[in-house]
């Protein structure tokens, strides 16, 4: 059963896991009975963890606003303001679990697009000029695949650490 | 001036499963060209295969969201090849694909998310079509995801 993150929750790895600033997503119990080892990640939120590539996709959003409406030569528009803050609360708030850096892109509506492809796994987080953010999540060799709304997402911490892994 | 088209409808007979359509890609759909190292040719994603918003569809006259596409022959057919779809696009790329792997394409999960294809001539480019899902406007990411993987590069964006 799914639950939302809250900052009382206390995790089972302890003090040393790091987590969220919001409930904006979800995390689901069943991670924690899940067979695979994943990294602590959790809910103390004075202990920030900050990724070592944060700053790197910072500069590669800030060059992204300043293309242009049109750049995409189909009419696309430039970054929109709203479509910043999702992305940056999901790699600060989930980015204990996060294994390498994100591919930033924009979106034809001036939004974001975030992937992983770990070659196992592809994940795509698309924020939109309103806020709002979306997930796909493709599993390469069964063809297993899910779509809809990061906040309803309760697999994005496993599907988020699978996607990023390093080959 | 385009002609705005009132309906969209798969047009099989000028667009055989047979003919390519082009479409160009820029770095920044595909992550950045620093994103890749020196000599490696970009990787084709879902980003690359979105439609037009509705607002920027119905202001170019079109019935609702869908993706703009070269239709390789009638661009043959005005005695062009493909590099004539970059000539005022310095720097972007042209991916491929095949009509027939559009209106039989299928998600990673096997189930089919047909596309049609219809010719929606412009006065610039005369070849101009469009790509529209006829189950979900705008095409769902999935969806976008089964087109990049049919598709390849006809020009490829490569990190000189």
């Amino acid at each position: 059963m799914a639950e939302r993150w809250t900052s009382t929750e206390t995790s089972v790895a302890g003090r040393e896991r790091t987590g969220p600033h919001n409930v904006q997503f979800r995390r689901s119990s069943a991670v924690a009975t899940s067979h695979e080892v994943l990294p602590a990640s959790g809910s103390a939120r004075d202990v920030a963890f900050v990724p070592p590539w944060l700053p790197d996709v910072a500069r590669r959003i800030i060059e992204l606003s300043r293309r242009r409406d049109g750049w995409d030569s189909y009419g696309a528009r430039g970054l929109q303001e709203g479509a910043v803050e999702p992305v940056i609360r999901l790699l600060v708030d989930l980015g204990s679990v996060i294994q390498s850096p994100p591919s930033v892109s924009l979106t034809v509506d001036g939004g974001l697009v975030c992937e992983w492809n770990s070659g196992g796994a592809s994940l795509e987080f698309t924020s939109s000029p309103t806020g709002e953010s979306r997930i796909y999540y493709c599993e390469e060799l069964s063809g297993r695949e899910w779509e809809g709304p990061a906040a309803e997402s309760v697999w994005l911490e496993k599907w988020l650490w699978k996607a990023s892994s390093v080959v | 001036m385009t002609e705005a088209a009132a309906a969209f409808e798969d047009d099989a007979e000028r667009i055989p499963d047979s003919a390519i359509l082009y479409r160009r890609v820029d770095w920044d759909k595909i992550g950045g060209r620093d994103k890749y190292p020196p000599g490696a040719t970009g990787t084709l994603n879902g980003n690359c295969f979105t439609d037009y918003p509705e607002w920027r569809a119905l202001e170019m006259g079109l019935p609702g969201p869908c993706m703009s596409v070269g239709v390789a022959p009638i661009l043959t057919g005005h005695g062009h090849g493909p590099e004539k779809m970059l000539e005022d696009w310095e720097g972007y790329g042209l991916a491929w694909i095949r009509a027939g792997d559009l209106r039989m394409l299928e998600r990673a999960d096997k189930s089919p998310c047909p596309q049609g294809i219809m010719l929606f001539p412009t006065a610039d480019e005369p070849w101009h079509g469009v790509v529209f899902d006829h189950a979900e406007r705008p095409r769902k990411g999935a969806v976008c995801k089964a087109i990049a993987r049919v598709a390849g590069w006809e020009i490829a964006l490569v990190n000189e």
